[in-house]
């Protein structure tokens, strides 16, 4: 009977079904089979509202929304623009920044090409980049930034690892760096190439820009400055940002309405949050019988008797993570695999922030990969061009991707460099 | 009939919607004062960090029933992008069920919690009693039970005539 339900269950999870229905069908199914009563699976879920640092995603998601829904995108890109719009490839590059900026701050839920792929596509045509260089570039930063402080998917790995969030703030930051340069080198190869416009170099420009996103710009140093200098945590920072926010947007640039659209943005922004912690909460009974279980423990000694170095076991973690990104979005993918996982790696000397790290830039690119890529569709859906041109046009991106993975993950200190760093000095 | 039905509907998501926002910006506030006067007076509410926790399985269930009424949540759509629009309306028939039947067992499991934490009538903070705070995980589950049963009939009822609009597809994002 428990294996025909079980059987039923994961067909509609296949098929369509949410995927919290799916995680709590599943956890009343093995703890009813197990002679356990079903309220404990509400236990489980109950300690959601133990977790000192998820007050933090909803806070840090609104925020993000409020800036995403106003005049906030055009300005930091004509800010970057200017500072950057002389180079070759200047213009590619400034949409690899500010999508960078604002998926840290909407949690890469795709609102990214909403606010800015629509924003700075026709722009980028217009200066003569190649139609495929161009929607293949907005397809794939809808998800970078996805390492920077404060993103959903960050905060979210610290919470289920139980790692220290401040530290794995810091450690998203070179590698995210390195994306960026890395694709930046990119678009300025391709900027050459097709002899794109380019803007000149205008200080003033630079000057007036600047004055018009001055409230916007030093938004990540606040949030930054405020942790590491020790005036608030991580959780407080989000609610100190949703504040600056609305008095920004408000009061000083007026984009908003505070009766008619904040309310709204709640709602909306809530929606995509609802639909995480639901996951959460109802894989937390999932996760915690499967270790009771002692699942992580047989995985290991699975792994054990078959791989014996660390860069095998590493190399096995890419490929398997991103058969993972590929199927799943980056919200589920880490409330249900970071528990089994997070022993083995400890098992083969993985430090759990290198691996947040390794896991997260592997899920950022599972967005941009069919079938199930989120990022395509929306691009799909925004830019209205066919998934699989969107395929073809995101390749060289993601092959770029593929090579920063790898540095990434052989290199633990690019992620682990400056916490030592910071906790040498 | 369906104009009654439409009012009750759309009134529900709204006091929903309100309350949602009313737990967030509460969250917001509490713990930016809790940064001010810790930081400028040297003093702090002593509830700040347990309410705001306690905020958050709120926000998560009202935010889970918007998410459940715009048909939001997350999921594999992998299958459901292949088919034709008419193996899909059969096939979205039961996963309605599906989801409808496993909130309901949700539910039940949730109420018995909260029936068993209310013998207890722990106090968590300023008055507020435990099993108050988390009657919304019951009330959630059955609201968003509901929600999908109601999904079903409407989905039936589109077999037959497909005029009939789609939950999901006038409330909610892009």
């Amino acid at each position: 009977m428990t294996v025909l339900i079980l059987a039923i269950m994961v067909i509609c999870a296949i098929c369509g079904a949410p995927l919290f229905v799916f995680f709590g069908g599943l956890a009343l199914l093995l703890f009813a089979h197990n002679g356990i009563d079903t309220s404990a699976v509400i236990i489980e879920m109950y300690r959601m509202a133990s977790a000192p640092a998820l007050v933090a995603i909803p806070l840090f998601t609104f925020a993000g929304y409020m800036m995403a829904e106003s005049k906030t995108p055009a300005r930091l890109v004509n800010f970057t623009r200017a500072l950057v719009g002389w180079m070759p490839g200047g213009l590619a590059i400034v949409c690899l920044i500010a999508c960078a900026f604002f998926t840290a701050f909407t949690g890469a839920s795709g609102i990214t090409i909403i606010a800015l792929g629509g924003l700075l596509y026709p722009v980028l045509i217009k200066e003569k980049y190649s139609e495929r260089f161009s929607s293949g570039l907005v397809t794939t930063s809808g998800s970078l930034g996805l390492l920077f402080p404060p993103s959903l998917p960050l905060i979210l790995y610290g919470i289920i690892a139980r790692v220290n969030i401040d530290e794995l703030f810091m450690a998203g930051l070179i590698p995210g760096i390195l994306l960026i340069i890395a694709l930046s080198f990119y678009s300025i190869h391709s900027g050459i190439k097709t002899k794109v416009e380019r803007q000149k170099f205008c200080l003033k420009e630079i000057k007036k820009t600047f004055w018009e996103a001055i409230w916007i710009v030093p938004l990540p140093l606040i949030i930054l400055g405020g942790i590491y200098g020790g005036i608030f945590t991580a959780s407080e920072a989000a609610a100190v940002t949703v504040v600056y926010v609305l008095f920004v947007e408000l009061v000083i640039y007026r984009d908003l309405k505070p009766f008619k659209d904040v309310p709204k943005i709640a709602a909306d922004s809530m929606i995509l949050v609802g639909g995480v912690l639901i996951i959460l909460g109802c894989a937390m009974g999932l996760t915690n019988f499967l270790v009771d279980a002692e699942v992580p423990a047989k995985l290991i000694a699975f792994m054990r008797q078959h791989i014996s170095s660390k860069y095998t076991f590493l190399m096995l973690l890419n490929v398997c993570l991103l058969i993972v990104g590929c199927l799943m979005d980056i919200f589920s993918a880490i409330i249900v695999v970071v528990p089994l996982i997070l022993p083995i790696a400890s098992e083969f000397g993985v430090h759990p922030i290198h691996l947040g790290i390794i896991f997260l830039t592997n899920l950022e690119i599972g967005y941009s990969t069919p079938p199930v890529g989120l990022n395509l569709f929306i691009s799909s859906y925004r830019l209205g061009k066919p998934i699989s041109e969107l395929c073809r046009a995101s390749l060289p991106f993601l092959l770029i991707f593929i090579i920063c993975l790898f540095i990434i993950t052989y290199v633990p200190d690019i992620s682990l460099g400056l916490i030592q760093l910071l906790k040498g000095g | 009939m369906t104009k009654i039905f439409q009012f009750i509907d759309c009134a529900f998501a709204r006091i929903v919607e309100s309350i949602l926002v009313v737990v967030l910006l509460s969250t917001v506030g509490v713990t930016f004062l809790q940064v001010i006067l810790r930081n400028f007076f040297n003093t702090g509410i002593t509830w700040a960090e347990l309410g705001g926790r306690n905020a958050v399985l709120w926000i998560a269930f009202l935010g889970a029933m918007l998410a459940t009424r715009a048909r939001q949540h997350l999921s594999i759509d992998l299958v459901t992008k292949l088919l034709s629009r008419k193996s899909r309306n059969s096939l979205r028939v039961a996963l309605d069920a599906f989801a409808a039947v496993i909130c309901l067992f949700l539910a039940k499991a949730s109420l018995t919690f909260v029936l068993e934490e209310r013998l207890m009538d722990t106090e968590l903070f300023l008055g507020v009693k435990t099993w108050m705070v988390q009657s919304i995980i019951p009330f959630g589950f059955s609201m968003m039970s509901l929600e999908y049963f109601i999904g079903i009939v409407l989905d039936i009822l589109r077999i037959f005539n497909p005029s009939i609009s789609r939950r999901g597809d006038s409330g909610g994002q892009k």
